[in-house]
């Protein structure tokens, strides 16, 4: 990602394991970690506060469900840029997201490497768009 | 039932007769009732629903042997008819026989063995049928033990195939960010490691990794037990498909001096499952670079063979054995020959792929000889499917 200053990432996702996971990945491509969500409703207020350059959301949690919290966010912030996290079940749910306007989406057992690529690659086609 | 329990009942106007049937029948152990005609042999059959078997004269007051038997017929009971006829009522007896009689004996100088003969005969056949209908009755309610626990053993395989798919379900995202995880150690982006710490996050990176095989193997299986393997055609191309799935080989290949070679003939487009052929060319050319000495070569090929287009894979491996050949494709098999590097193996890869072959009707073959090699090859069928 290439930016003068580093990519500001809100990061919300139940599992702690999933956090860590991502916290990893978005320090290994240069990018920042500035808040955490547990919650749908975490993930929306956590939004207004710090207006991040990216989003990654999961699908399933409680307390409002990815889904709603990303319908809420890009009807406040249309464009908003923000990377869904999802497991294998999720297929419908995935479909809604990207018609709400979701960027992208990653799947919670893809090899790190290919994560990597898709956000590089979601954050580059975003910007020049 | 023992023959000692057994009830006759000798019907006859003559008294010489009633005293005399039972007193020389006695020694078989029978049980004897007796009535003078056909009205009291009526009443004591209605008292005794048991008797077995009715030796009746033909000619008697009040009702004879033939109204008796066309009376109790009508009843519908079949308790079985000997009748003791003089010569002159032949033709009586003779139809006393189409309403249901078992024999009729002449009442001369011989009727006591005859007698004897006849009885045997009659009660013998008598118990073959009572022991059938008990024998069906048996059959029936054991059939019905069988449905019930057959319907209750579909019912426990769909509850274990619901939860083989909810506990891999859940063990993928974890046990993918245990890879991950160790995996970012090792770039040591996080921190330089010491040999020793480099060595144990390796297996942890490595054992998780296997695991996660194993787990996605799990829910293939799960998914396809339950039937709900979901085959979407696409008219495609086979052969871009094997070299793109080999690419991914070729690494794992060349660390073990191993060559993979593509020779395909020219095929048609057909109708497929990209996703799920990639995994059946996954698994399939996995296991020969698997069990291939180093130094040795994997020769795939792809033509047209009669209305299916075949693709097969030969390796140079240690070959499979008849018997082991036999049990290629079922779940959880392992067989003999150990991976060349100490790769992994869940048993469940060939299973997976049989019934992926199975879905598109197609057909899976093995052709192996120990010591020489193995060649799988699967064939799928060309007309739009």
């Amino acid at each position: 990602m290439t930016q003068k200053r580093k990519p500001r990432v809100l990061l919300a996702d139940d599992e702690l394991h999933i956090r860590a996971l991502m916290k990893a990945v978005i320090k290994s491509i240069n990018g920042e970690i500035v808040a955490e969500a547990t919650t749908g409703q975490d993930a929306v207020d956590l939004f207004n506060e710090h207006k991040p350059d990216l989003m990654l959301l999961d699908i399933n949690m409680p307390i409002k469900t990815g889904e709603e919290a990303l319908e809420e966010v890009i009807r406040k912030y249309p464009n908003a840029l923000v990377i869904m996290l999802t497991s294998l079940s999720d297929a419908k749910s995935v479909e809604k997201c990207m018609k709400l306007g979701a960027a992208n989406f990653i799947r919670k057992d893809t090899p790190i490497d290919k994560m990597k690529d898709i956000i590089k690659q979601t954050w580059r086609e975003f910007r020049l768009s | 039932m023992s023959v000692e329990k057994l009830k006759i009942l000798v019907v006859d106007d003559d008294l010489f007769f009633r005293k005399m049937l039972p007193k020389k029948l006695s020694s078989k152990g029978f049980i004897f009732d007796t009535a003078e005609n056909g009205v009291e042999a009526l009443e004591k059959l209605h008292a005794n629903p048991d008797v077995e078997l009715i030796i009746s004269d033909m000619a008697m007051p009040e009702m004879n042997g033939l109204e008796l038997i066309k009376k109790i017929r009508s009843t519908g009971k079949d308790v079985p008819f000997i009748f003791l006829t003089a010569s002159d009522q032949l033709n009586t007896a003779i139809e006393a026989m189409t309403c249901g009689a078992s024999d009729y004996l002449l009442k001369d100088e011989n009727i006591l063995r005859t007698l004897s003969i006849s009885v045997d005969k009659v009660l013998e056949k008598h118990q073959l049928k009572k022991s059938n209908q008990k024998l069906l009755q048996d059959l029936a309610a054991k059939n019905k033990d069988l449905e019930k626990s057959n319907k209750q053993l579909l019912k426990l395989n769909e509850l274990k195939n619901k939860f083989l798919g909810m506990a891999a379900h859940d063990l993928r995202s974890p046990l993918a960010s245990i890879r991950g995880l160790s995996e970012f150690l090792l770039s040591e982006i996080f921190g330089y490691l010491t040999e020793e710490q480099k060595e144990y996050i390796n297996i942890i990176n490595k054992t998780s990794d296997e695991m996660l095989t194993l787990v996605n193997d799990l829910l293939d299986v799960s998914v396809i037990e339950s039937g709900n393997l979901d085959i979407k055609p696409l008219k495609t191309s086979l052969i871009s498909l094997i070299k793109d799935r080999i690419k991914l080989y070729r690494m794992s290949a060349e660390k073990k001096d191993t060559r993979i070679n593509f020779i395909p003939e020219d095929i048609p487009e057909i109708f497929f499952d990209p996703s799920k052929i990639a995994q059946v060319i996954d698994n399939l050319v996995s296991n020969s670079v698997k069990f291939s000495p180093p130094g040795s070569a994997i020769y795939i090929h792809a033509d047209v063979d009669k209305a299916m287009v075949k693709v097969s894979i030969r390796d140079e491996g240690p070959g499979i054995s008849e018997e082991e050949q036999s049990r290629l494709f079922g779940e959880f098999q392992r067989l003999s020959a150990r991976p060349t590097a100490g790769e992994k193996s869940t048993g469940l890869g060939l299973a997976i792929v049989k019934k992926i072959i199975d879905a598109h009707h197609g057909i899976l073959e093995v052709n192996s000889r120990l010591g020489v090699g193995s060649t799988f090859s699967f064939k799928l069928p060309i007309s739009n499917d």
